[in-house]
C-alpha cells in the first residue's frame, strides 16, 4: 500500500512546485526521523521557532529544545513509526507543545503559539521511514472559546445576583432556601432566615435623595457580607428588605445572629454630601419546623419584623412559639 | 444493508483485523495485548444508551472519542470506554514517575481511541484494498455519566456496534466502538466484499496469485 | 487425506476446503467450535486438524491440547491473525505443529500438504 499518495502533473508541476507550497503553506510542516532528527523544516516553523531551516535540519528536537519536555512527542513518533496510523496532539490538552511564538504588538508582547498537530509516516527517496508532524496554531480559535465561556459565566451571574448591593437577586437565594429546606428534610439539620428592613428608608430617600438611598442599600449589604459566615446566604428581597438564610443554625445560634447584624448596621457609617446617615434596621427571626415551605417559614419571619417594628424598629424579634395546638389546617400532630 | 454472506465476511475481515492490531500494539507498549475478538451488532442511535447499560452497567462513567474518516469507507466512529480502568490509561503511555495529570489522562484516553479506531478501520480498509483518512479524534465526553451520550441526531440511524476488551497484562478497557457508514460507503463495502469473495472462490486460482485469501 | 478443519466461521471454512480441492484423495470434516472439533476427533483420527484461534466453546489452545492428549502424534496447526511472539509461544506450548496467519497464503497451505503428504508416505 503506496503511503505518499501525491497526484502532481509530472512534466508541468512537480519537486519546485511542491516545495514551494510547502513554504507558503501557513501552517508548520517538519519531518523527523525516530530520533526526532530533522530533516525537513518549512517556513512557518522558522518564523515561529526563530530557527531557520538551515540551522534546524539536522538537529535533533531536544538539541533545539533543550529546555522542552518530549517524552509524549517521543511517544507518539514511534507509535507512528510502528504502527503507521496517525497521531495527534490536541492543542486544549497540551498547549504549546514546542516553543513557538508569534508576535502579538497589540497584547503587548509575543505569544505562545497554542498548537494541534497530526504526526503521519512517511517514506524518503531511500525507503527509510520518517515522521511528517503538521502543526496548526489554535491560539485564537481556543481564546475565543475561553472568552465565550467566561461571558457565559458571568452573564450567569448577572442573573444571580442583584447589581446594587451584589448580594443574591430575589429569585436566587428564594431558591437556594428552598434547596436548604429539602435537604434539611433528608439530613435533618436546621436551617433558619433573618428577615430584615432598613428603617425609614423611605426619609432617606426624601431627604438625600435616590442616590443616596442607593448608597444606603449598598453600605447594608457590604455590612451583611462582613457578618455572615461562609455557609450563609445573603440576599435583597425587596426595595429595602433583605434575607439571610442561615444553614444549620437553631433558633438560638439565629438570634445571636440577627444581634450581630442589627449591631453591623447600626455601626455603619454612610456620609453623603457632607452629612452622615444614620442606617438602622428591623430583623425578624424564624427557624424552619418540620413541613415549611419557603412561604410558611418567610410568612412568620415577616410577622417577626412586623412585631420588631412595632416595638420601635433597631431590634430584634423572633417567631412566635410554635403552638402546640392540635390537628391544623391538615399538618400531623407531632 | 448487507447479506448475510456479506455479512459473515466483513464480520471475519474484522475479526482478522483485530487480531493483526494486536501485534504492534504489543510491540508498542512493550507488554502481552488481548484484543478480545469483536462482537458485532447492530443497533438505532436512540437505542444505543440503553443497549451500553445493559453492558456496562447504568451507573457508569465513560469517556467518548469521536472521529470520522474517509474515502472509499467513510462515516463517523464513536468509541465508548468505561472510565474506572481508563484511569490507568495514563500509566501505560506516560512515565510512572510523573502523577497523571488531567491534561495526560484526556490525552491517554484520545490516544487509545485513536489507537483502537484506527485498529478497527484502517486494517478492516487494508483487507478490504483502501486506506483511509481520519480526522484529529476528538474528546466528546471524559468521564461522564453514560446518559450523557449525544444520539439526539439522527435517532432513526442503524449503527454499527462492536463490542471488544483491550487487555494489556491484566488492565482491562472495556470499549463499544459504534460505526456509521455513509450510504456511499455501504454500496460500495457490499460490492467491494461481493467482488473479493468471487475472487477467493474463483476456480482458476486468480484469487490465490493476488496473495489475497481469509 | 483426512483433514478437519475447524472456525467459526462458516466462509473461512469454505475457503480452506477450496483452497485444498486439489488434494487427491481427500477427505474433510468440518467443525463449529474447539469442542466439536474435540469430539470429532474423539470419533475417529484426522492426519491434519487446521484450527482457529478465537473460538466460542473452546478456544484453540484449549482444544489443542485437548486433541494431543487423545493422540500425542495429532498434527495440529493453529491459524490466526494474532502473530505475537507470545501467542505463538502458546501455540507450540499447547502442542501445535505450527502456526499460520491470517489472511491465509495459499502457498503455506500447499506446504503443510506436501510435509503432511511426505510423512504419510513413510
Amino acid at each position: 500500500m503506496s503511503e505518499n499518495r501525491v497526484a502532481t502533473v509530472p512534466e508541468v508541476d512537480g519537486p519546485a512546485l511542491l516545495a514551494a507550497v510547502v513554504e507558503r503553506v501557513a501552517v508548520g510542516i517538519l519531518v523527523v526521523d525516530a530520533r526526532l532528527r530533522v530533516r525537513l523544516w518549512n517556513q512557518w516553523m522558522s518564523d515561529a521557532s526563530g530557527f531557520s531551516t538551515e540551522r534546524a535540519v539536522g538537529q535533533r528536537l531536544d538539541e533545539l529544545f533543550p529546555d522542552t519536555p518530549l517524552q509524549a512527542v517521543k511517544r507518539k513518533v514511534r507509535q507512528v513509526l510502528m504502527i503507521g496510523n496517525q497521531a495527534f496532539f490536541d492543542a486544549r490538552i497540551h498547549g504549546a507543545l514546542l516553543p513557538l511564538r508569534r508576535s502579538a504588538p497589540l497584547q503587548g508582547d509575543a505569544i505562545w503559539i497554542q498548537q494541534t498537530c497530526t504526526l503521519s509516516r512517511v517514506e524518503d527517496a531511500t525507503g527509510d521511514q520518517l515522521v511528517c508532524i503538521s502543526i496548526s496554531d489554535e491560539t485564537a480559535a481556543i481564546q475565543a472559546e475561553r472568552e465565550r465561556h467566561e461571558a457565559h459565566e458571568r452573564l450567569k451571574k448577572v442573573a444571580r445576583t442583584d447589581s446594587l448591593t451584589q448580594l443574591l437577586n430575589r429569585p436566587t437565594i428564594c431558591s437556594l432556601l428552598d434547596d436548604e429546606l429539602q435537604r434539611d428534610q433528608r439530613t435533618g439539620h436546621d436551617t433558619s432566615v433573618l428577615l430584615f428592613d432598613i428603617d425609614h428608608f423611605k426619609q432617606v430617600n426624601d431627604t438625600h435623595g435616590h442616590l443616596a438611598g442607593d448608597a444606603v442599600l449598598r453600605a447594608v449589604g457590604e455590612a451583611c457580607a462582613r457578618v455572615m459566615r461562609q455557609t450563609d446566604q445573603a440576599g435583597r428581597y425587596g426595595g429595602e428588605e433583605f434575607l439571610i438564610v442561615l444553614n444549620d443554625t437553631a433558633a438560638p445560634g439565629a438570634l445571636n445572629a440577627a444581634e450581630r447584624v442589627v449591631q453591623a448596621i447600626r455601626d455603619t457609617v454612610v456620609e453623603w454630601q457632607g452629612d452622615v446617615i444614620p442606617v438602622r434596621a428591623s430583623v425578624g427571626v424564624s427557624t424552619a419546623r418540620h413541613g415549611d415551605t419557603v412561604e410558611t417559614l418567610l410568612a412568620r419571619a415577616d410577622a417577626a419584623l412586623y412585631a420588631a417594628k412595632d416595638a420601635g424598629r433597631d431590634c430584634v424579634r423572633v417567631e412566635a412559639p410554635e403552638a402546640v395546638a392540635p390537628d391544623e389546617a391538615g399538618s400531623p400532630a407531632l | 444493508m448487507l447479506s448475510a454472506e456479506q455479512s459473515e465476511y466483513a464480520a471475519e475481515l474484522l475479526n482478522i483485523a483485530f487480531g493483526q492490531a494486536a501485534a504492534p500494539l504489543a510491540a508498542l507498549m512493550g507488554r502481552f495485548v488481548v484484543l478480545s475478538p469483536p462482537q458485532v451488532s447492530s443497533v438505532r442511535r436512540a437505542q444505543a444508551v440503553g443497549w451500553l447499560e445493559e453492558r456496562f452497567g447504568s451507573a457508569s462513567h465513560v469517556h467518548v472519542v469521536q472521529q470520522a474518516f474517509q474515502p472509499d469507507l467513510s462515516g463517523e466512529a464513536m468509541l465508548v470506554m468505561l472510565a474506572e480502568r481508563g484511569a490507568h490509561a495514563w500509566g501505560l503511555f506516560a512515565d510512572p514517575d510523573d502523577g497523571p495529570s488531567d491534561a495526560e489522562e484526556k490525552d491517554a484516553a484520545l490516544e487509545i481511541g485513536n489507537l483502537l479506531v484506527g485498529a478497527c478501520i484502517g486494517r478492516l480498509a487494508e483487507q478490504l484494498g483502501t486506506s483511509v483518512r481520519y480526522t484529529p479524534p476528538r474528546l466528546a465526553l471524559f468521564d461522564r455519566p453514560l446518559q450523557e451520550l449525544d444520539v439526539k441526531r439522527a435517532p432513526d440511524a442503524e449503527l454499527l456496534v462492536i463490542h471488544t476488551r483491550f487487555s494489556v497484562e491484566g488492565t482491562c478497557f472495556e470499549s463499544c466502538l459504534f460505526l456509521v457508514l455513509s450510504q456511499e460507503s455501504m454500496g460500495w463495502l457490499g460490492q467491494t466484499l461481493d467482488r473479493m469473495l468471487d475472487e477467493l472462490f474463483a476456480d482458476d486460482d486468480s484469487g490465490a496469485e493476488m496473495g489475497m485469501a481469509l | 487425506m483426512r483433514i478437519l478443519i475447524v472456525d467459526d466461521s462458516s466462509i473461512t471454512r469454505r475457503l480452506m476446503k477450496h483452497m485444498l480441492r486439489h488434494v487427491s484423495p481427500l477427505e474433510v470434516a468440518e467443525a463449529e467450535n474447539g469442542l466439536q472439533a474435540v469430539e470429532t476427533y474423539t470419533e475417529s483420527r484426522f492426519d491434519l486438524v487446521l484450527m482457529d484461534l478465537t473460538m466460542p466453546a473452546m478456544n484453540g489452545y484449549e482444544a489443542c491440547a485437548a486433541i494431543i492428549q487423545l493422540d500425542p502424534d495429532a498434527q495440529v496447526v493453529i491459524i490466526s491473525a494474532d502473530v505475537q511472539p507470545m501467542a505463538r509461544q502458546r501455540c507450540i506450548e499447547a502442542g501445535a505443529v505450527t502456526f499460520i496467519s491470517k489472511p491465509i497464503d495459499r502457498a503455506r497451505i500447499d506446504e503443510l500438504i506436501e510435509d503432511a503428504q511426505r510423512r504419510l508416505a513413510c
